[in-house]
């Protein structure tokens, strides 16, 4: 799916969110996010999409039934037949845009190169595509940092998780940041006496495939062509 | 927006601590988000505009490689950039540690009143924490999903961004001067860092 064109990819992803927030009815919100499904099996990102759906939905459909369910027991504007009823649409609203954004985001970021091309074919320019990269290439430095923080602490005898672990914060927090300051001056000094970051022009094309796009927005367009039109005959 | 070599390395590093930071609270399940830290570091070191961009950078990053969820949550790191530009420039908030505790007050109930909209519009009212509890409680004793999501957040949020300005303040004391110094931001001179 890296291949669709940036604003393809882009365009059909607001779509399917116009056409997720549109939808008012459990059916036609439970056909986006099939659709969008799909899209992330072919994405191959359907673990981190289920570890989503596992460990982040699943508490807000909890809170929204006791909130909806038991306590308000209605819907608001009264267009779903019961609270509960409301709770699961809005659970199910809150995974397929889940599904939207990570079929948009996660290919990207596994591929550095491509989200650089993506970030400039927007119109974004050169400095912010290098900048999000380099995050992106710090980002498991910082963790390994982070884990020998950690692992000092935990072979100190010391608790890390839970209440006891916000306590320990401070401790974990200053060496941390105080590492990233200094390895940030260290690694700018680097980046300009190479003038590794002016060196953009080596950099090799990334090829877009026309067909692959196409296919996307079409199935979006269809989808949400579907879904407005349930929501014309709902009203 | 031009960036030199310097900001764009710290930028990076500090929408990587945004992201390891805020993954690393989830794993540990410790009751707090610090998804923060590196926006209030960005400003206090670079200045606004390089804090509303770590901001937005990291919540986008954190939406790809944590949770999708905080995609819709960028808006209020700019306003939290916004707000400690404006602490820390007009009221030399990270002057004392005092201070930084009124600031981080602040920080959470402008925080609360930004993120409460979007809870609201997006996920019905809930946020899939433990500010559920408080936004339940308040809807059982009568009171509006929107007033009481605000409410919930101008309750929850305060310990969560005190605790981050304080260790903004405690983590820039204590670094170097010289090393401070390096970024010749007038934020810093006015709040007594360099």
């Amino acid at each position: 799916m890296v291949g669709v064109y940036p604003i393809a990819r882009l365009g059909t992803s607001l779509l399917l969110l116009l056409a997720v927030f549109a939808s008012r009815s459990l059916a036609s919100v439970a056909f986006l996010y099939a659709v969008v499904l799909v899209g992330v099996i072919i994405c191959g990102i359907s673990a981190a999409h289920f570890r989503f759906v596992t460990w982040v939905t699943l508490p807000f459909l909890f809170s929204l039934l006791v909130l909806y369910g038991l306590l308000i027991r209605a819907a608001p504007g009264g267009w779903a037949s019961s609270g509960e009823h409301y709770a699961i649409y809005l659970w199910l609203r809150v995974a397929a845009c889940g599904a939207i954004v990570q079929a948009l985001l996660v290919p990207l970021m596994r591929r550095p190169a491509c989200l650089k091309a993506f970030l400039e074919a927007l119109g974004t320019g050169p400095t912010l595509g290098t900048l999000v990269l380099a995050s992106v290439v710090i980002l498991p430095d910082i963790r390994r940092t982070l884990e020998r923080v950690q692992d000092a602490r935990r072979s100190q005898g010391f608790r890390t998780d839970g209440l006891a672990g916000l306590w320990g914060l401070p401790s974990l927090l200053l060496p941390t940041i105080s590492s990233l300051l200094v390895s940030a001056n260290k690694r700018a000094e680097l980046w300009s006496h190479r003038g590794i970051l002016l060196r953009n022009r080596g950099l090799p094309q990334f090829r877009y495939k026309r067909l692959q796009s196409l296919a996307v927005i079409l199935v979006a367009l269809a989808s949400c062509a579907g879904t407005f039109a349930t929501w014309i005959f709902t009203f | 927006m031009k960036i030199g070599t310097r900001s764009m390395a710290v930028m990076a590093s500090l929408v990587a601590l945004n992201v390891a930071i805020g993954g690393l609270v989830h794993v540990l399940k410790i009751p707090i988000f610090l998804d923060a830290i590196g926006t209030i570091l960005a400003v206090l070191l670079l200045g606004r505009n390089p804090g509303i961009v770590v901001g937005v950078l990291s919540f986008l990053a954190a939406a790809a490689f944590v949770n999708p969820v905080y995609v819709w949550f960028v808006g209020t790191q700019a306003v939290i950039a916004i707000f400690i530009f404006i602490a820390a420039d007009r009221f030399s908030a990270f002057k004392t540690p005092i201070r930084a505790i009124v600031a981080g007050l602040g920080l959470g109930l402008a925080a609360g009143v930004a993120s409460a909209p979007v809870i609201v519009a997006v996920f019905g009212g809930v946020s899939g924490s433990g500010r559920d509890l408080i936004t339940v409680a308040l809807v059982a004793a009568g009171r509006q999903v929107y007033r009481a999501v605000i409410l919930s957040g101008a309750a929850s949020e305060p310990v969560d961004k005190i605790l981050q300005t304080l260790a903004a303040y405690y983590v820039l004391k204590s670094l170097p001067k010289s090393l401070l110094a390096r970024f010749r931001n007038p934020v810093l001179e006015k709040n007594g860092l360099v």
